[in-house]
């Protein structure tokens, strides 16, 4: 069963800015493009997925139950890293200077014991090497996490662009 | 008087195109030009099928999809008499757009200007103060939603602006023999399109698809130097290079020597698969590692083998792509992923799995290509490629596999220009204002290009 942000239990002020401290930290090392302890913020079990979302005429906006833009495990996450550390990954050559801004945090417990559900409404900026332009993504970011040690794992990223038309060359970089 | 009537931009293009390809070359304009744009919408784009959808998309009457065809949106809508049809998104009273969706199911459309009621067989069935306006003497069957001429080939549907086009058989002139690689088992397709704009040219994404087996070691290398390739780079260049003459239709098979047949293909789609082939393509068929297919002019179908973790065992994903021109350099491409209908829950997860890390926006072989194809259409547009031409002499001397089973011409290896000659005379031919009639008035003027004799 998906949780119900709105009615389930929020979490408490001290571990509202723990959680708020490591998300910062996330988009930190991300931006720094520092991948390898990035990964290690994520659980072997991750599901890190960006839906497709729908117009439809007879439901509204539809999160896509199957379809996505990037479906991936801990796995391809690394391959994805590995990819771009060959130095033959050519859209990110030369590589993407990102900025993800993570506001608007709202944690709640659950869906697990051991888990905080956290959303955020998060805004990346992409710029590229000599070019001019700057591509923007506004998404709607919903994550599971789970206590490890006195930090989390990222077990599921839900990644919802608002977009259902990708105001991208490609979506080469990580959400 | 005589009057003299300056040559266009575009005839004087078109003349250096003819003259080029003569020479198995390819005048860079073509890749991104203005001129060539104004001219290809109105004699390739109306005049050639183009896809639409996959009748899985729309199974229940009344459903519907919004679609480009040829630049113009259609909704194609399975009406409540069961029948597919494709209605162009324009109402005929002023023109506004009828609906807003991607899609959805609906009995009626109704504008949202002055309210005219269509019903999803595209009927006018509702016209707002028909007595006080109109005395009640319009006349309703007078206008319908404008319709495009629909064709479908094993569930995929097709449209044309052209209403005397000839039907879809005639034009995939069979191509159908190899389409049949992505379309069998019964397939469906898994959850709605990608879709996303690029500044590529359309041409650039339909040559590529033709069967560019030449850039995948180099343009992918990543995926030799993570071991995701089942072949290695010295053994990528096999196979064949099919395509139908005059048409503009071609496939690339990449074979590699000793593989087992249908790899990684589980056993029971194998076994539904070797029930519906015939011999010929089951000989074929068993043998390609992977097949990259162009319906012209801009439909690819691609099946490739993919493990997802290097050195694991993998799966076989097929996608159709669509490389919808928004106008020269630019396009809006669409992708599917195409599963087979009897496959349980988790192959067909894990088939669309595979295709969204290696194709769409975010996928590892596709960014890679359109990152090159951004470049190669911006840089057709500037004026040091003027007066470039590129070369498509590879496979001149290629050797025609006469006793090839398939329809068609196939010559060897798999990397090979003549399926790329092959497009580009057959696309010349269309902005030439002559559209392929029928093969055996011409003749074979270079492997790959036939011209009225």
């Amino acid at each position: 069963m998906p949780l119900d942000l709105a009615t389930a239990q929020p979490v408490d002020e001290s571990t509202l800015r723990d959680v708020e401290r490591f998300l910062f930290r996330e988009a930190e090392l991300v931006d720094d493009r520092n991948f390898e302890p990035w990964l290690d913020l994520f659980a072997d079990d991750l599901d890190y997925r960006g839906p497709i979302r729908v117009w439809r005429g007879d439901s509204g906006y539809q999160i896509d139950p199957v379809a996505c833009y990037f479906s991936d495990t801990k796995q391809t996450l690394r391959i994805r890293v590995q990819r771009i550390a060959t130095g033959l990954a050519w859209a990110e050559s030369p590589p993407s200077v990102t900025r993800h801004f993570v506001s608007n945090l709202r944690v709640v417990e659950g869906p697990d014991a051991d888990q905080r559900t956290a959303r955020a409404n998060v805004l990346i900026t992409r710029s590229r090497g000599p070019s001019q332009l700057q591509e923007t993504f506004a998404l709607d970011r919903i994550d599971t996490l789970r206590r490890a040690g006195d930090s989390f794992h990222i077990v599921r990223r839900l990644a919802i662009l608002d977009s259902s038309m990708p105001s991208a060359q490609n979506l080469a970089i990580f959400f | 008087m005589l009057s003299v009537t300056p040559e266009s931009r575009a005839e004087q293009l078109l003349r250096k195109g003819r003259a080029a390809l003569d020479n198995a070359r390819i005048p860079a304009p073509f890749y991104n030009n203005p001129a060539v744009w104004e001219l290809e919408r109105e004699r390739v784009f109306g005049r050639a099928w183009t896809f639409l959808a996959h009748e899985s998309e729309i199974p229940n009457r009344g459903d519907y999809v919004v679609r480009p065809l040829a630049g113009s949106p259609v909704i194609v809508a399975r009406g409540d008499d069961g029948e597919v049809r494709a209605m162009f998104n324009i109402c005929p009273h002023r023109g506004n757009q009828i609906c807003r969706d991607e899609s959805g199911n609906a009995p009626r459309f109704k504008c949202s200007y002055h309210g005219w009621v269509y019903n999803n067989k595209g009927d006018l069935v509702g016209v707002p103060q028909m007595r006080e306006g109109y005395n009640g003497q319009l006349d309703k069957a007078d206008w319908p939603l404008r319709e495009a001429k629909t064709g479908s080939y094993k569930g995929l549907i097709f449209g044309a602006l052209d209403p005397a086009i000839p039907n879809l058989e005639d034009y995939l002139a069979g191509f159908q023999f190899y389409m049949d690689i992505y379309l069998t088992p019964d397939m469906e397709v898994y959850g709605p399109p990608n879709r996303w704009i690029i500044d590529v040219d359309w041409k650039v994404q339909s040559e590529n698809s033709a069967g560019d087996g030449y850039h995948t070691p180099i343009t992918h290398e990543f995926g030799f130097s993570l071991g995701y390739y089942p072949s290695s780079a010295a053994t990528q260049s096999q196979g064949w290079a099919v395509h139908i003459p005059g048409r503009g239709h071609s496939i690339g098979m990449g074979r590699t020597p000793g593989m087992d047949p249908f790899f990684w293909y589980p056993p029971e789609i194998v076994d539904a698969m070797a029930a519906e082939f015939t011999p010929e393509q089951y000989s074929i068929f068993k043998e390609a590692r992977v097949s990259v297919g162009l319906v012209f002019p801009n439909m690819s179908l691609l099946c490739q083998p993919l493990s997802r973790i290097p050195n694991e065992a993998g799966t076989r994903f097929s996608t159709i792509r669509l490389f919808n021109p928004l106008r020269n350099g630019r396009i809006e491409t669409w992708t599917w992923c195409l599963v087979p209908k009897s496959a349980s829950a988790e192959y067909r997860d894990e088939v669309y799995r595979a295709h969204v890390l290696a194709f769409g926006p975010s996928g590892l072989f596709e960014q890679d290509d359109s990152e090159n194809f951004i470049h190669v259409t911006r840089l057709a547009g500037t004026p040091a490629a003027e007066d470039m031409e590129f070369p498509l002499e590879m496979g001149l001397n290629a050797k025609i596999e006469e006793d090839f089973a398939g329809p068609g011409v196939c010559v060897t290896p798999y990397i090979n220009d003549t399926s790329f000659r092959n497009f580009w005379a057959t696309y010349l031919n269309y902005l030439s204002d002559d559209p392929p009639t029928s093969a055996s008035e011409h003749t074979v003027c270079l492997p790959g290009i036939l011209r009225a004799s």
